[in-house]
């Protein structure tokens, strides 16, 4: 997609998640008639389909781009599945079918008994079983909510039988590349989370006085938010660079694979230094349910588990390096970006 | 501070990292260098810079009728990435090439750039960092060296401590104080030297650091007449000028590759008694490697463009100096439990020099609590 044409889109999705009453549909968990109108003014602007195929009622815009909105819904730590159903949408428009118009949950083709985020906030959930591509209905009677969970994450009962629609999926749709876009969606969300902890943290630190100045005049509280911004820059960094990988190759070769376990490592363990920083920063304040932090951080702390936690990632890729005939990092760290 | 532009390499780079990397095989091989762990300050052979100069990889950004080369800085990148993964003695020309040479480039007058970066761009002149005194650390505005004017041209006193090199180069890049501060305001009133360390009053005496390797100094400079054209760039620009060279100096994969020739080492051990734990922990080093160099490769770039990214370039120094001593952490860790009888010969001895070095790690070029400062500052929380 021109760079142009998706600004345009992103600063619409900016639009309305700016406008949104996103606290009050956070406290409902994503759920109610807030909810609702919120995805419907998304829908209308054609957005959970930005990376299915024109011919599917889409944007044609590539996964890699779609990265891009699953950050900006994070820095709003928005709880509706958005990114996942970008996701969803792009993945049948390449195995040639058209998403159905509702929210649509993705299940874990690797760990198919873990709990599926967003399942209770959405109308269908989308899996990959034996080279098959399904999309099945998705109601109350088929899950049970995780308690302490975000975004309705919940265990299904078994897989979903009321099938809307079901496709071969693409020979490079794989498991292994199912999850990985997976993951690198949720790399670029935290990402994006990331840049609001900052920037709330920073906002923070400077309106919060005690001993009879800023915390922020604190240099051990500086510090705190100088690795903040350093593990954000380091996320951000992470995500492009998979991005771009993607974008090269966009069915999902080896190299991109292993980009995107670069990304999901380092997003994962930002996140868990993130987040300690911030609250350490914030207080107790941050630690209360009203506080608007933790819409930020539980986040963090459930995306970085979701389709592989960083340690995962990291010895998967490990594996790979202590397979070599001939062990090296370097090879690996000197790749072309 | 978030935006690191990609930069990509051209094919001529990947032509250039293949020779690059044969020539380091060949000198491997027929003893020219034995790997070491922090080789762009502990491993100087000027006779291996001197080879460098001869294939073009020294001043390669510079413009041609300098003796540079006149490539871009993603090529000058592949080579001193592959030299710093190599553990090459690199040393002695390092400060030199890395920001001395770009500074006279910038700041310099047409007769320094003449005389001085052809010879840099040849491996034959090496020089230090005038920066740190005894009495000023971190706190740089501090220092007390001061040039006075005569009518011959200047007379520079003071002492500099922690030059690394300084007893084989032939130049010192001196900040010192040509006028009295303004109130509080002590970044005014400073001026950088280039000084011939040639010179008579200049008295430079070796400090053994932590592991006993003699590379850094304490130069004496006492009533040292200097010549007019000594002078660098603008009486009085010191501090500006110091900070761009800063840039210079915090951002490139020094800052994060120091220590990674110990672990290469170990892995194919490692790699025997792989198991989950050392499958992440090596997945996990990779990862943010891969990552960083990512980031210095953006600075890189930025600077190329002419910008002057001392945020960005705090930013990746503040990470890779944390990570280089995550790595020897991570390293110990993963050796931990395997007999010493299966370690491959020289294994122990870089681990202690990767040890040894980890204090220095997080001080030189820059404390990481200067760093977070500088980060902080830009976030306007000072």
């Amino acid at each position: 997609m021109e760079r142009e044409t998706l600004t345009l889109i992103t600063e619409g999705l900016e639009r309305i998640l700016s406008d949104a009453p996103l606290e009050a549909i956070d406290r409902a968990g994503g759920l109610g008639a807030d909810a609702d109108a919120l995805w419907a003014a998304l829908a209308e602007n054609g957005y959970p389909k930005l990376c299915a195929a024109e011919a599917y009622n889409g944007f044609g815009a590539a996964l890699a781009d779609g990265l891009e909105f699953a950050t900006i819904t994070a820095r709003h730590a928005a709880a509706l599945p958005l990114a996942d159903t970008v996701f969803a949408a792009g993945l049948m428009s390449a195995a040639g079918c058209e998403a159905p118009d509702m929210r649509i949950a993705i299940a874990d083709p690797l760990d198919p008994a873990s709990p599926v985020p967003h399942a209770a906030q959405a109308g269908a959930v989308l899996f990959l079983s034996d080279d098959r591509l399904i999309c099945a209905k998705l109601t109350p009677d088929d899950y049970t909510v995780l308690a302490k969970a975000e975004d309705g994450t919940a265990r299904l009962h078994g897989p979903p039988s009321d099938v809307i629609a079901e496709h071969a999926a693409p020979r490079w749709l794989t498991p292994q590349a199912f999850r990985g876009l997976a993951a690198l969606f949720r790399a670029a969300q935290m990402a994006g989370a990331m840049q609001s902890v900052l920037s709330m943290t920073l906002t923070y630190t400077q309106e919060r006085e005690q001993f009879g100045r800023p915390l922020a005049k604190f240099q051990a509280i500086q510090h705190h938010l100088s690795d903040i911004a350093c593990e954000t820059a380091a996320s951000i960094a992470a995500v492009e660079m998979a991005g771009d990988a993607l974008r090269a190759d966009p069915i999902c070769g080896s190299g991109v694979l292993d980009e995107i376990a670069i990304a999901k490592t380092r997003c994962g363990e930002a996140a868990s230094k993130v987040a300690a920083c911030a609250h350490q920063a914030h207080g107790a304040m941050g630690f209360t349910r009203e506080y608007a932090l933790g819409r930020y951080t539980r986040r963090l702390w459930q995306w970085q588990d979701e389709f592989g936690s960083e340690t995962e990632w990291a010895a998967l890729l490990g594996r790979g390096v202590l397979g070599d005939a001939e062990p090296s990092l370097w090879p690996r760290i000197s790749q072309p970006l | 501070m978030f935006h690191f532009p990609r930069l990509e390499f051209s094919e001529e780079a990947g032509a250039l990292r293949k020779d690059v990397r044969a020539f380091l095989a060949s000198e491997r091989a027929t003893g020219g260098f034995v790997p070491a762990a922090d080789c762009w300050v502990s491993a100087a052979d000027p006779e291996f810079s001197r080879k460098m100069g001869a294939r073009g990889w020294l001043g390669m950004t510079w413009p041609k009728a300098y003796g540079g080369h006149n490539r871009p800085v993603a090529d000058r990148f592949v080579v001193t990435e592959e030299m710093l993964a190599a553990g090459a003695p690199v040393a002695a020309h390092w400060i030199a090439d890395r920001q001395t040479g770009n500074h006279i480039l910038r700041y310099g007058t047409e007769e320094q750039r003449l005389s001085i970066l052809p010879r840099i761009a040849a491996g034959e002149c090496f020089t230090a960092i005038g920066m740190s005194e005894p009495q000023a650390g971190s706190d740089l505005a501090a220092i007390q060296t001061s040039a006075t004017r005569t009518e011959t041209g200047w007379t520079l006193s003071g002492r500099k401590i922690w030059s690394t090199g300084a007893h084989y180069s032939h130049y010192m890049i001196v900040l010192a104080r040509t006028s009295p501060a303004e109130g509080r305001n002590r970044q005014v009133g400073l001026s950088q030297f280039l000084v011939d360390l040639s010179l008579p009053g200049i008295d430079i005496s070796g400090i053994e650091d932590l592991g006993g390797t003699p590379h850094f100094n304490e130069t004496l400079f006492e009533n040292v007449a200097l010549p007019p054209e000594a002078l660098l760039g603008t009486q009085g620009n010191g501090w500006a000028q110091c900070m761009g060279e800063l840039a210079l100096e915090r951002s490139g994969p020094e800052r994060f590759l120091t220590s990674l020739i110990a672990l290469e080492h170990a892995l194919p051990l490692i790699a025997r008694h792989a198991d989950e734990r050392r499958a992440a922990e090596t997945g996990s080093i990779l990862a943010n490697l891969r990552v960083l160099r990512r980031m210095s490769l953006g600075v890189a770039q930025m600077l190329e463009q002419g910008e002057s990214p001392a945020t960005a370039a705090a930013v990746v120094k503040e990470m890779g100096n944390r990570l280089e001593n995550d790595i020897v952490a991570k390293l110990r860790a993963m050796l931990a439990g395997i007999p010493k009888s299966e370690w491959p010969v020289g294994l122990e001895s870089l681990l202690r020099e990767a040890v040894l070095h980890l204090p220095s790690n997080t001080l030189r070029g820059g404390t990481t609590e200067i760093l977070r400062g500088i980060i902080a500052r830009e976030m306007g929380m000072r």
